[in-house]
């Protein structure tokens, strides 16, 4: 039999110390059961690789270490297969009324578009960091095509509309210091 | 429910399609309401994308992917010997199911074992050159044809990959011949199965079928056809059968 090279905790540390060798370790480990996962449920190996991505990134992101129950795989398969059913599901539904608008509004002037969105995203961030820990976390899980069942329960809501009151009001604070703040107008992408 | 709550229900998916019609009509023809909402999905990839720490992990875990993958870049292709053993495998359980039908008004476990059993991912690339991961290496010998040590590979590689190397054991064991083996071995999987699920119930069913323990695969069978999957439809077939 062969011998484990690395013990579930040294996994998740690898992961959370952003270790190279361990991450590429873990790849080969998942990379398979993840590929034919997506392969096998409408997506093409670069998805695979975007999804195994962004399995890391859900695990280095939470704030509270995971108390593991299976193995490190098998945890990591379960995020990874939450993630891309969520995503299919978005891309289900999305369909041609985004891409109608994102190609109705076309950026007509020649500007950096990639500066001003960098100046976006840190003006976004800063405000999203000044709001409360719990709309934080709620925004996090809608950003990631969390159902709205799955958020209720993830964040131990006592209801559903509970859970649509509170991310109408943690949505309307964060929209609302964003459009106040002074910088947003001039960094408005041909809006 | 105000605006940004819709553009939230339709960005999450779960907007009614009636009530994306209507959003997207209402978009059409104001362009404010454009921007709103693709303020809103920018700022909630902003969330998702994370802070710099995290964009900096992602440019990392980017490098690493691309890295992972040269390894694994050249393409490895079945060989043609497999293909041609694989489909004179078919060829004769298809022509040996015909002469059963023939001889036999009723599809016995056996027959339809041998009609429904396909070797699993024959349509699979396993991909890698020089530095193959150990299993993509006894992937590699399994779909060779070179069972026994592929089987051998499995075996061994099971401590760090209970499920795969399990699922993959079993597959060895029906190419085989060891059904009770290949049987043992998916039962005992199949509990705490994540990664293969479906498939280990769909060649389990098929050794309850082979060794006509009819009662066990008709309730594997129905618990498949009941599903979501690509086996549901040859499920429904043998159920149909079997009665």
């Amino acid at each position: 039999m062969g011998k484990l090279r690395y013990n579930n905790n040294e996994l998740l540390e690898g992961v959370y110390n952003r270790d190279s060798r361990i991450i590429k370790y873990i790849m080969g480990l998942v990379w398979v059961p993840v590929r034919d996962l997506v392969l096998q449920n409408s997506g093409k190996e670069d998805d695979a690789m975007n999804l195994i991505q962004e399995g890391f990134i859900a695990i280095y992101t939470k704030t509270e270490k995971p108390q593991l129950t299976a193995s490190f795989t098998t945890y990591f398969y379960a995020i990874c297969r939450n993630i891309w059913l969520n995503e299919l599901r978005i891309r289900k539904k999305e369909s041609s009324v985004l891409k109608n608008i994102e190609n109705a509004v076309v950026i007509t002037e020649e500007v950096d578009e990639e500066q001003l969105y960098e100046k976006r995203r840190q003006l976004y961030l800063k405000h999203f960091k000044n709001i409360s820990k719990v709309c934080q976390d709620l925004l996090k899980l809608v950003s990631k095509g969390f159902s709205n069942e799955d958020i209720t329960a993830e964040l131990a809501f006592s209801s559903l509309q509970y859970m649509k009151n509170r991310r109408t009001q943690c949505n309307k604070k964060l929209l609302d210091m964003i459009k106040e703040d002074p910088q947003y107008k001039a960094l408005k992408y041909g809006l | 429910m105000d605006y940004n709550d819709r553009f939230l229900d339709f960005l999450s998916g779960e907007l009614s399609d009636e009530d994306q019609n209507k959003l997207s009509e209402e978009l059409n023809n104001n362009k404010e309401l454009q921007e709103d909402l693709l303020l809103q999905k920018e700022i909630l990839h902003t969330i998702k994308m994370g802070d710099d720490d995290t964009m900096d992990f992602r440019s990392q875990l980017k490098d690493i992917g691309n890295d992972f993958l040269e390894d694994k870049k050249s393409t490895f292709r079945i060989r043609p010997m497999y293909w041609i053993a694989v489909a004179s495998v078919i060829t004769i359980f298809s022509i040996s199911t015909f002469l059963g039908l023939l001889s036999n008004d009723r599809f016995m476990g056996d027959q339809m074992f041998m009609e429904y059993y396909e070797p699993y991912g024959i349509n699979i690339n396993v991909r890698g050159h020089n530095d193959f991961t150990e299993i993509d290496k006894a992937i590699e010998l399994y779909q060779s044809g070179n069972t026994k040590s592929a089987l051998d590979e499995f075996q061994r590689l099971k401590i760090d990959n209970s499920e795969m190397s399990g699922f993959f054991s079993a597959l060895c064991q029906i190419e085989l011949g060891n059904i009770i083996e290949a049987e043992r071995e998916l039962e005992l999987i199949s509990k705490d199965a994540v990664f293969y699920s479906e498939h280990i119930d769909w060649y389990l069913s098929l050794c309850y079928l082979k060794q006509e323990k009819l009662p066990e695969a008709k309730a594997l069978f129905q618990h498949i056809a009941e599903g979501n999957n690509e086996y549901a439809d040859k499920a429904i077939r043998i159920l149909k059968k079997l009665k």
